[in-house]
């Protein structure tokens, strides 16, 4: 289940609403779930790592550098 | 139901050795995908853990290639946990982000902080616990009577 507020622009509200007028989208909270499945399209390799791979390779990454994921973010909220 | 903060979210692509509490975080994930959890965020989760892998790449930690890869395995998680019922996440509408800003003052905490505090307060009483390894958000959750569990402790 995903929830949608009706709390966006006028401009966002008129395209999600087009595109469930035109039958290519059953709601809007489907246009949110295909807006993701766009965003792995986007982000798509040739050659896959590996979830596993990946795991290990981050962490030996962070570990190197003495940082971790958590550290990074508490940055990133602190630069706002 | 419980509130995942993108602090705790982010564990799940890292090992324990680097990450405390990431097998405990795979854990609630994983008991989310086969339909025994709900868990609920801030659409700001998306662009949060996004950040974090930038940086990341920015900090040359990790090659353009493991970016990619990493957002792709992000996205996919995503889009499977969302299509499941398994995730939920709020978009930030002007009302969550009004009432959020009361907090920045109150808790001293940033703008991202505030969007997830309030986005939980939403759900409330269906979702008590508040799972999130951020010290900062942490200590304002309590004060906000979650029962916050931080998968480090």
């Amino acid at each position: 289940m995903v929830t949608l507020t009706a709390d966006v622009t006028e401009g966002i509200k008129k395209i999600t609403r087009d595109l469930v007028k035109e039958g290519l989208y059953k709601s809007q909270s489907e246009v949110v779930r295909d807006a993701i499945r766009q965003l792995a399209l986007h982000y798509r390799v040739e050659h896959r790592i590996g979830r596993e791979e990946l795991r290990r390779r981050i962490s030996a990454a962070g570990l190197k550098a003495g940082t971790t994921l958590t550290k990074t973010l508490r940055e990133i909220r602190d630069e706002d | 139901m419980k509130y995942i903060d993108s602090s705790v979210f982010g564990k799940y692509y890292a090992e324990e050795s680097l990450e405390k509490g990431a097998d405990r975080v795979r854990a609630e994930i994983e008991k989310a995908r086969r339909g025994e959890e709900t868990l609920i965020s801030s659409i700001l989760l998306l662009g949060e853990v996004v950040s974090i892998f930038d940086k990341w790449y920015r900090r040359h930690l990790i090659t353009e290639a493991e970016l990619y890869e990493q957002l792709l395995c992000f996205a996919e998680d995503l889009r499977e946990l969302m299509d499941n019922g398994a995730l939920i996440l709020e978009p930030i509408s002007p009302l969550i982000f009004i009432s959020s800003v009361r907090f920045i003052t109150q808790y001293h905490i940033s703008v991202g902080d505030a969007i997830h505090l309030y986005t939980a307060l939403m759900y409330l009483p269906r979702n008590e616990e508040f799972l999130c390894s951020d010290k900062n958000l942490n200590l304002a959750a309590r004060e906000e009577r979650f029962l916050v569990k931080d998968p480090e402790e």
